[in-house]
């Protein structure tokens, strides 16, 4: 377990430092950040002495370990565009984002779990056939052609949500929080279930297919012969189909971060995905190596969690472990 | 590969399928040649027909069936137009990913050692990242490397580039994990004992045992890729708005869809969806055909 977890680890780090390296040189080749922070009649001498006083007459790789450094304590320097520290506008607009993707992933698990074990237990009936074909469809509208048909059909024909930012926020402490106005509820509805229903679709499959093959299993048949109770044989079908789904869940809700980006562009939700593609259009490098580095290191971490948690919670993998030192399950 | 398409064919739904994808990739390539209006030629758009809805309401005109644009485009001929573009840009990145992740795949599955452990390091690191974020991305970072302003060709060039680098770790992985299992199977070794090269027992042997598996992943990563390229379009870092793909156009008539112009939004977006849905339809058909535990 120990081995497991080290190389995980190391494996973690390499992925950090590779990625810090692609921000790192984003902001280095892409563009100079002097011609970028400068006016139009700065003079020579002037923009020397600002290269001296950002370091960048230096060696590349001490830049980048200076950089390296600075990153690590949550610096990453002056927004191009908005002249403040990277670290704050990102803290600002973070509140945003988390309360969409959890309201988002919360829905997704509520309706897909569910809906998978129907379609699975059920699937000769029609309805699970329905319900399948309906994943297919979901699967393939785009995300943010769904959020504007929300917005067309909610928004401007029936009138009944809002479709644009974030309502009333109530600022808790540097935490502004949407979920205690009732604007704030009503504008969160549109944006979350836009977001939420690819997730819903994908671990609407994920769970039948898993389903479907541990009702296979010996288990099952032995269970079923054993005359045990339909609601117990299906809570051990559950138990077991539910951990592969877990895990590929964990990982697939890192997704709506990515989603995150197009849902907010759709509804103007002012969340990060907003600043990074307002960034990425303004060419703001600053604020983009730190969306960057930072939504890798949630991602990193988001996996390294699942790998950790999938090796705890199945006692398969710790038998396995265990048994060459010598004890048995 | 021949008796596969026949049996998804004969799965259920496996027909209407194959008739709605053959439906969806006749009107995109032939489509233009039939369309009643070029929507590139300034002299074929008219100003003064700009915003008409649809030709069945009251304020429409019949010679343009599904309504205008702003500009007075005619939107069922920027959709037969945008639908080709669409379709290129997304068959153009999968065949590219398609290729690379098959040759990749092949080699460190074969041959292992330091070509495996350096491929698979970088599929490690890639697969962290959902395939929309590092499409727009490389789709960032090649546009910050050759300077904003690009041409029409550049830009379609950067959406197919970064959409391929995107796709192409999956096949890579597929690819190897099936090489390995064919590798140790007695045809293989038959083939070696006789002095078969490696490169005629991959190319000749192993690859047409495991061509099933590759050609559905890469119909499943068509739908995706039409996806992430009309999602970049939409984001406004796809395809240049001078030639338009289906998720610029829903970009360009989102902004009236406050206005209530909804048919400039509606309809690109239902072609969107049909011609995703087709795609998927047949890729999920196929699989189930190949895949004998979903039977």
């Amino acid at each position: 377990m120990l081995e497991f977890l080290a190389r995980r680890l190391a494996q973690s780090i390499v992925v950090m430092l590779v990625v810090a390296v692609v921000a790192f040189g984003l902001g280095r080749y892409a563009g100079d950040p002097v011609d970028a922070l400068v006016g139009q009649d700065t003079t020579q001498a002037q923009r020397d002495a600002l290269r001296h006083e950002l370091g960048l007459d230096q060696p590349v790789p001490v830049q980048f370990v200076r950089w390296l450094g600075d990153a690590v304590r949550g610096d990453f320097g002056l927004s191009w565009r908005w002249r403040r520290p990277v670290i704050r506008l990102i803290a600002e607009r973070a509140p945003a984002t988390l309360e969409l993707a959890f309201a988002a992933a919360l829905l997704a698990f509520v309706t897909g779990v569910p809906l998978g074990v129907y379609a699975a237990l059920r699937r000769e009936r029609l309805s699970a056939r329905v319900l399948m074909a309906a994943s297919l469809v979901g699967v393939s509208l785009p995300t943010f052609l769904l959020g504007l048909l929300l917005i067309l059909l909610f928004g401007v024909t029936l009138r009944w949500l809002p479709t644009f930012g974030r309502g009333d926020v109530v600022d808790l402490g540097g935490w502004t929080t949407g979920l205690l106005t009732r604007s704030g509820l009503r504008a969160l509805i549109l944006p979350s279930v836009t977001l939420a229903l690819f997730q819903a679709t994908v671990i609407m499959r994920l769970v039948r297919a898993g389903m479907l093959e541990v009702l296979h299993g010996e288990f099952i048949r032995y269970a079923r012969a054993r005359g045990l109770p339909r609601h117990i044989v299906l809570a051990h079908a559950l138990k077991n189909a539910l951990l592969p789904v877990c895990s590929i869940a964990a990982l697939q809700l890192g997704s709506i971060v990515a989603f995150a980006i197009v849902t907010e562009q759709v509804f103007q939700w002012p969340g990060l995905g907003l600043l990074f593609i307002q960034a990425i259009e303004r060419v703001d490098l600053p604020l983009v190596a730190a969306y960057l580095v930072l939504v890798s290191a949630m991602f990193v971490g988001v996996n390294l969690c699942v790998d950790l948690l999938y090796g705890l919670v199945d006692p398969r993998l710790r038998a396995d472990r265990a048994r060459p030192s010598g004890t048995l399950g | 590969m021949a008796s596969v398409l026949h049996r998804s064919v004969r799965a259920r739904g496996g027909v209407a399928a194959v008739v709605l994808c053959a439906l969806v990739f006749l009107a995109a390539f032939v489509g233009p040649a039939l369309a009643p209006q070029n929507p590139f030629d300034l002299a074929d758009i008219d100003l003064s027909n700009a915003s008409i809805p649809p030709a069945w309401l009251a304020a429409g005109d019949p010679r343009f069936l599904l309504g205008t644009d702003d500009q007075g485009r005619d939107i069922l001929s920027a959709i037969l137009y945008g639908a080709r573009i669409s379709l290129l840009v997304s068959l153009s990145a999968v065949v590219l990913a398609m290729l690379l992740g098959t040759a990749v795949g092949l080699l460190s599955g074969w041959y292992g050692g330091i070509v495996d452990a350096v491929t698979m390091r970088i599929a490690d690191v890639q697969l962290t990242f959902p395939a929309l974020l590092v499409a727009l991305l490389i789709d960032g970072l090649i546009r910050g490397a050759i300077g904003g302003a690009t041409g029409e060709t550049t830009a379609l060039l950067v959406v197919i580039a970064a959409i391929a680098l995107s796709l192409w770790v999956q096949f890579a992985r597929m690819v190897r994990a099936l090489t390995m299992v064919e590798a140790g199977k007695p045809y293989v070794d038959a083939g070696r004992l006789i002095g078969a090269r490696p490169a005629r027992l991959l190319l000749l042997h192993v690859l047409p045992n495991i061509a099933g598996p590759i050609f559905v992943m890469a119909t499943l990563d068509l739908a995706f890729a039409i996806v992430v390229e009309s999602t970049l379009s939409y984001l406004g870092v796809g395809v240049s708005a001078a030639r338009p793909s289906l998720g610029t156009l829903i970009r360009l008539g989102s902004d009236f869809l406050y206005s209530g112009a909804w048919w400039m939004t509606v309809f690109p977006g239902a072609a969107l969806f049909v011609i995703v849905l087709a795609v998927n339809l047949l890729g999920d058909r196929w699989r189930d055909a190949i895949d004998p535990r979903l039977q």
